[in-house]
């Protein structure tokens, strides 16, 4: 008895919707539009998520050491950075190096090379770059740096003063933009629900004399709000599909772009790794809006006499 | 099969549309109910199928008292009425096919029984070649049909019909009025309003004349007079 109910609430439900004509297509249309909304603020928000992880890495930290800094004191000095636990890692950079980096780097501006020759062979100091987990948890490095610094052994470290300020306030900015993305995507969300209910309600409204028929020859109200539940899920999962179908090239061929501008050379491995759970919550997603769409704009219209 | 007793119905406004009204209407009878617009012909009617429930008095259909119905238990008395309107009621949506299989669907028949059904009632109401055609392809007459199918379909015992003719022009409305004996002989009680006095005083059987929601006259070989 449930299984023939079942399969009746089926089949019905997907003749009325291949019979549905213009409100068909126009629910399927807005069910499309919300959900790319709300895809294209999960993504926004995601890509600021990560760009802002990448600029927080990029917040690295560079302490010069003195012109009579001697081997063991720059062992010295690194295994004190390495104890502490806020240091991801550490990266020397002899003096020799720093020149030819200097030289690589400047090679098409003579004047600048001119410059370094003038100031005397050895005028760039070695250096220990610092890398951190987190730039804003920097442990005891500040009271590390100051030990050395009074034994002569180090110089001011290049993270402090301006380009702290700056590396500070762009983790800041990215921080609030990616909560203003939430909360716009949460906005979008809610009015696009808004807006599709109100469709599947109209095209119920359309209908609400096939109800009133229905209730007349006898048919119970969940066989009657089956066949409509069931043209809900049909429209939220076709919209899912074309919504995919739209936004994934979409951001394809925008990729290479919008991951320069983020400063992320990967965000579609993140895309991709998460692509299967991504597909799935929009189809939960869409199928969802539109069952409870159908559920609730029907209701009104099955209070019996 | 259906008892009034001391029937009224109230609206909020202040209208009343029955007034105690007492009635008995005997298994296998044709009855007809005349009266004019607003008498309260069809809110009598809609009290039998519990579209609409009386603000005092009992109903009884089939010996099961009415007032003491549940909303959920609604859909089960329907099923066992079958009600023929004015303005036929089919689904547009669905063919003439599936508009009759219909109630039987709601009601949980087996699909072999229902494939059964169907083209036997359409063929007693001789419309087995539009089957698969949509009601807006359809006359009146022809729908009405379709009407009179999906509501004798389940077999029931009691057979209600509002206005059956009256948005049918003289011929199509003999055609439904002789259906309608035709199922009466069968044994389902019929119960009908019309205003078409030229059937009533053809068809000779027991009528009931509603003024202003009073049973104003009931006679077993009526005439219509009003």
């Amino acid at each position: 008895m449930f299984f023939v109910d079942l399969s009746r609430i089926v089949r019905s439900g997907l003749r009325s919707f291949a019979r549905n004509g213009w409100l068909t297509v126009a629910a399927i249309g807005m069910m499309v539009i919300t959900l790319m909304i709300i895809s294209f603020f999960a993504i926004l928000s995601l890509l600021i998520a990560e760009g802002s992880d990448i600029v927080k890495k990029k917040a690295d930290m560079s302490i010069y050491f003195k012109a009579t800094v001697t081997s063991e004191q720059i062992v010295q000095f690194e295994d004190a950075l390495k104890n502490d636990s806020s240091v991801f890692k550490i990266t020397f950079t002899s003096s020799e190096k720093a020149i030819a980096d200097y030289r690589e780097m400047y090679k098409f501006r003579p004047k600048l090379l001119e410059a370094l020759e003038n100031s005397g062979s050895n005028s760039l100091p070695s250096s220990v770059q610092v890398d951190f987990y987190d730039p804003e948890k920097q442990g005891n490095i500040a009271s590390v740096i100051d030990e050395f610094k009074t034994k002569n052994i180090v110089d001011h470290p290049s993270y402090e003063g301006q380009k702290k300020a700056v590396v500070d306030k762009i983790v800041k900015v990215a921080g609030i933009t990616k909560k203003a993305g939430w909360v716009l995507a949460s906005v979008f969300a809610g009015i696009s629900l808004i807006i599709i209910f109100n469709t599947v309600r109209l095209a119920i409204f359309a209908r609400r004399e096939e109800i009133e028929i229905m209730q007349l020859v006898g048919a119970t109200n969940w066989f009657i709000r089956g066949p409509f539940v069931f043209e809900g899920a049909i429209y939220g999962f076709i919209g899912t599909i074309v919504s995919i179908a739209i936004t994934y090239p979409l951001f394809s061929l925008s990729g290479t772009s919008i991951s320069q501008f983020f400063g992320i050379s990967n965000i579609f491995n993140f895309l991709r790794l998460n692509l299967w759970s991504v597909i799935l919550a929009e189809f939960l997603l869409g199928t969802l809006i539109g069952i409870l769409s159908s559920f609730f704009a029907i209701r009104k219209y099955l209070r019996l006499a | 099969m259906i008892y009034f007793e001391k029937v009224t119905r109230e609206y909020p406004n202040g209208t009343t549309a029955l007034k105690d009204i007492n009635l008995h209407i005997k298994p296998k009878e044709f009855v007809t109910i005349v009266g004019t617009s607003g008498a309260g012909k069809s809110t009598l009617l809609k009290c039998i199928y519990m579209d609409d429930k009386p603000t005092h008095g009992k109903i009884f259909v089939g010996g099961v008292d009415l007032t003491n119905l549940k909303k959920s238990d609604i859909p089960y008395l329907r099923r066992k009425i079958g009600v023929v309107f004015q303005d036929y009621k089919l689904l547009p949506q669905k063919t003439i096919y599936e508009n009759a299989a219909f109630a039987l669907e709601a009601a949980g028949m087996p699909t072999k029984e229902i494939k059964n059904r169907v083209p036997k009632i359409l063929q007693l109401v001789g419309l087995s070649s539009k089957a698969e055609s949509f009601p807006n392809e359809l006359s009146g007459g022809e729908q009405q049909r379709v009407g009179i199918a999906r509501a004798v379909i389940g077999q029931p015992k009691i057979l209600i019909a509002d206005e059956p003719t009256g948005n049918l022009d003289p011929k199509n409305a003999w055609e439904i009025i002789e259906l309608l004996l035709k199922i009466n002989q069968y044994g389902t009680t019929v119960v009908m309003t019309t205003h078409n006095r030229e059937i009533v005083n053809a068809i000779k059987k027991r009528v009931i004349t509603i003024n202003q929601g009073r049973v104003a006259k009931d006679q077993e070989i009526g005439r219509y007079a009003i």
